[in-house]
Order: structure tokens, then sequence, then C-alpha cells
């Protein structure tokens, strides 16, 4: 019966996406730009429940039990993105753009990773596991990474925090006084908008040594994703992985397994020992892929840069922002349309959103309807949600007790963990990474230290609450 | 593999290969109700133009927006966050005026 009113769900769910695309079109073929969102996300969905694709699964799997299943799965979707991001590059029909370059990354990346164990999930595992019924995700996402992201964008409170410097320098580039109006506005025009960007097929070196579309295969590929991601690999067998594996070969051979060969064949275990997630990784990364060839082609086909364009031309302009624009980043993000969805309901109460630079002059703020990035988001929730379903593993689940404060406190860290640097464990890990932006592996080794604080701060929590129960035992 | 995740999983391939078909047809016979032409937002004079390749917070081949000019988006020198959409004339970023350096 259950399994029958699942499947029921799931056929409903897709069917309604099918609709709402078809009116979509109906409506104005422009929206076809939105209704590949919608269809991507849902792909991406569906592959993060399927895979339980999750950084902060990931992480906490590593750290807390050893078990590296989930870092491997990450690192083989990297790998493949990363291939697909240079074949893409090199046919110009890449929508990747590096991101400033500085110690922010890193910074934001540890703020990022600690929020993502308290809550349970990373920026997309939080969207996955809504679609999977679980409501401590749903607190995270929305009161962290949807409220809380937004309020952080254009609040005073961090000014302490503001190097005069960085303010006389934001004054300096002329942006309208009723658009910098937060400390993230200083931040920004003050400190980050002047780091330098660094994309490793852009390096006069590179570019010098590799002439042609081998830069993009060698230079971002091969030196920015693919050796880092083979040397973690080891650096994971070898600590987590190498000495029960020889152990258990040398038992079957019957002798020492020590050879070069032994090692290579555990490497090769491991990353096949979860078929279910390395096959997830793989198709990840390709679909990531496949998402940014279509976008560029959708912005070749419109002739325009953005959706922000579309929307004007549709009469929409006060969706987007002073410079035309909405936010449109032509590949798989998760967090800034999150913050967006956040504003666009503190405007329903009052607050004004548009006086900052991060909504007014960067990234608009569309009605949800017309977001095309908050679609995706939505599109990762509902494919997760027809996937679960489908498998029998939807279940709602209310938070309790601790719960609700560890969703509510890792939501919020993670929410103001991904602007900082402009991103969040996919926008500013993984896509980096796969485009040869090496500020993507800054952001990630502060995500991995963040998230390793995180799963200590649990032990000793956890450790804690047992002796005090033993003691009132 | 179970009958009705099949069946969804062709209907997801089947839109997505669809879209990537449509997304590669530079017919332009895309255009809103009503709406004259190239004009207004990248057109070639006035309004905030539109950068040909560039996307999301980011790179505008020329023309500087906030900050770096005269190549980036704004701040960044060759683009990154910020967006720089610089039109010929006119509009954020412009060659002559703007809030470009």
């Amino acid at each position: 019966m259950e399994e029958k009113r699942n499947k029921i769900w799931a056929f409903i769910i897709t069917g309604v996406l099918i609709l709402i695309s078809a009116l979509y079109y109906q409506t104005n073929v422009f929206y076809m730009y939105l209704v590949a969102y919608i269809w991507f996300g849902f792909a991406y969905g569906m592959m993060l429940q399927y895979g339980r694709f999750c950084f902060a699964s990931a992480s906490r799997d590593l750290f807390a039990a050893g078990v590296p299943r989930m870092a491997v799965g990450i690192l083989v979707a990297l790998m493949f993105f990363s291939l697909i991001q240079a074949t893409l590059a090199s046919t110009n029909m890449s929508t990747f753009h590096p991101a400033p370059f500085g110690i922010h990354t890193l910074i934001a990346g540890l703020v990022f990773g600690v929020g993502m164990v308290l809550s349970g999930g990373c920026a997309s595992g939080s969207l996955y596991k809504i679609g999977e019924g679980n409501m401590t995700s749903f607190l995270a996402a929305f009161f962290g990474l949807c409220i809380g992201q937004a309020i952080f964008v254009d609040v005073k409170w961090f000014d302490f925090m503001i190097p005069q410097k960085w303010v006389e320098t934001a004054a300096a580039k002329g942006i309208p006084a009723d658009k910098m109006t937060s400390s993230f506005d200083n931040y920004l025009a003050g400190y980050v908008w002047d780091q330098p960007t660094v994309r490793m097929s852009d390096l006069p070196a590179i570019k010098e040594a590799l002439p042609g579309a081998s830069k993009y295969f060698i230079g971002d590929a091969l030196i920015t994703a693919l050796i880092p991601a083979v040397i973690l690999l080891i650096v994971i067998y070898f600590f987590y992985i190498r000495k029960g594996f020889l152990k258990k070969r040398a038992k079957q051979k019957g002798g020492a397994a020590t050879s070069f060969s032994d090692d290579v064949a555990g490497i090769w275990n491991m990353i096949t020992a979860s078929k279910r997630t390395t096959l997830m990784g793989v198709l990840i990364g390709i679909v990531a892929g496949l998402h940014i060839f279509v976008m560029k082609g959708m912005q070749n086909r419109f002739a325009v840069d953005n959706f922000g364009r579309l929307l004007t031309k549709m009469g929409f302009t006060a969706d987007v922002s002073t410079s035309g624009k909405v936010f449109d980043p032509g590949y798989w993000y998760i967090t800034s349309q999150e913050g967006q969805f956040g504003a666009w309901i503190l405007e329903k109460f009052g607050w004004d959103m548009h006086d900052n630079i991060f909504f007014g002059v960067n990234n608009g703020l569309p009605e949800p309807w017309r977001n095309p990035a908050l679609w995706m988001s939505f599109g990762i929730i509902f494919g997760a949600m027809v996937m679960a379903r489908l498998n029998n593993e939807y279940k709602f689940k209310l938070p309790k007790g601790e719960l609700i404060v560890w969703g509510l406190l890792g939501g919020l860290l993670m929410g103001w963990g991904s602007r900082p640097a402009l991103g969040c464990n996919i926008g500013a890990f993984f896509i980096r990474v796969a485009g040869g932006d090496p500020s993507g592996w800054l952001y990630g080794t502060g995500m991995v230290g963040g998230a390793f604080i995180g799963v200590k701060f649990f032990n000793w929590w956890s450790e804690r609450k047992m002796a005090k129960e033993m003691e009132s035992f | 593999m179970k009958t009705p995740l099949a069946i969804v999983i062709i209907i997801v391939v089947v839109i997505l290969g669809f879209l990537a078909i449509y997304s590669q047809q530079h017919d332009m016979s895309a255009q809103a109700p009503g709406e004259p032409g190239a004009a207004g937002y990248g057109a070639a004079a006035g309004g905030y133009g539109s950068a040909p390749a560039a996307g999301g917070y980011g790179a505008a081949p020329a023309a500087g927006g906030y900050g770096h000019a005269p190549a980036g988006g704004y701040g960044a020198p060759s683009g990154g966050y910020g967006a720089g959409h610089g039109a010929p004339s006119g509009g954020y970023g412009a060659p002559s005026g703007g809030y470009g350096k």
C-alpha cells in the first residue's frame, strides 16, 4: 500500500513539473532558459539522493567512523567533471568564471564546514534530504541558507570587522549610496573585488607553454583537479584503507601482500567499494558538464549573457538588479538563490533588500517563479523526493530536541560561511576546482578543516551527554 | 531496476536530451510578445549593454563595470564576481562615465 502510494506521488510530482514546464513554454519561449534549470536540478536531486551524496556525510563518515566511501565518490565526480569542463572550455561552450582568490575563501570554508556538520547536511545535501522528508534539513535550509544569508548581506552588524581601508576603497568605487548600506557591501567593494582571479589556463606561463585546447586539459583539469584528487585518494587509502586491505589480501594470497600492485588493487577496491556512490559520482560529473553546455547554448540561442536580460525583455524590470541581471550562474550552484528566496520573503515583511550590492546591484530579486537558479534548488528537492519515493525511502521526520538547535545553528553557519566566499560546497569548491580555479581548493581545505572541528565537537558533546546520563543513572 | 524508476529516468533523460538539442538551435525565433526587436538591455547603445560571453558574477570581455577598467566586472581584473556589462555608451561601466575606476 505504502509502496503504491509512493509510486503515485513520484509520478504526480514528475507530471506536475512537466506541466509547469509546458506552461512556461506556452507563456514565453524565453522561459525555456528557466525550464532547463528545473530539469537539471531534478536530475541532480535524483542522483544526490540515490548516491547519498553529501559533503557533511563524507566528512562525518571519514573523521568519525573512518569510512571514506562518500569522500571517494566526491573525488571521482570531481575528476570526471574537470575533464568535461575542459572539453567545454576548449570548445568555447563553458559558462565557468573563476572567483577572487584570497584568505577569505579559506575562512569562509571553515565556517561553512562547521555548519554543515552541525546541521547534518551540506548545501546540496540539505536540499536532497528535504526531498527525503527530513525537516531538520528544512530548518537549516530555510532559516540558515535562506533567511540567515539574506540578513547577513544586508546588516551593519559586522562593521566592527571591516577595516577603514575597505570602507574607503569601497567608497572610491562610486557605487550609489543607496546600494551601499551593509557591512557586506564594504567587504565586497572594498576587499573582494580587488582580489585577483586565478584560472590555470589563463596564467601566462600555461598559455605560452600550452597553446590551444591543451591548456584546459592540462592546466585546468590535470594540474588543478586530477592530480590533487588522485593525491587525496592515495592519502585516504593510506590512512583509512591500506592496513585492513593488505591484511585481507595477504590472507587471500596466503602470503605477504606488500607490492605496488597490491596497493594499486587496494586503491581500485576503495574506489569501487560502493558502486552506488561511485556510479553517481561519474554521472553527476557528466550531468554537471551537460548542464553547462545547455546553459551556454541557451545564452547563445537567446543572445543574452544572463536571464535578467530576458526578464527585462518580458517587462519584468523590477526583478533585475541595477546591472540588468539576476543570479544566473550557468551551472550547478546552491546558496545564492536561497539567499534571494529569503530576501524575497523578508521584503514581504517590509524589509528593504534592494539597498545592498548583493541583491540590488549584482543578483536582483526576481519573483520566485521567475528565478531560474531557485527553480534549480526546487528541482533538486523534487528530484530527490521522486527518487526517495520510488525507492521507498521517503520519511517525513520532524526535528526534536537538540536537533532543532543543531539544524538552526548549522544552517546559519552554512549561510554565513557561503557568502564571504561567494559560494558553498558546490559553487565555491566543486565547480571551481573542476574549472581550473585553485581558490576552490582553498575553500575545500577550509571546509574539511571546519568539518573536522565540527566532528570533534560532536564527539565531545556526545561523550559529555552520555557521561551525564550515566551519572544520573 | 524497478519499472516506475526506469520510466522516470527515461522521462528525465528525454527531457535533458531535448533541452540539449533545443539549446544548440540558434534560430532566434524567440521573442517576447510585443517586443520590438533588439532593443533594451544589450542594445548597441544605451542601457546596460550585454556582454556576449560572460554570465553570473562575472566576466565581461570588455568595458568596465564597477571596479577595474578596462576588462572585468565589478572589481575583478578579468571578470569574476560582480556583473560587468558595459554598453558602448551609457550605463554602468561604460567607457565614458559609469562607475568604473
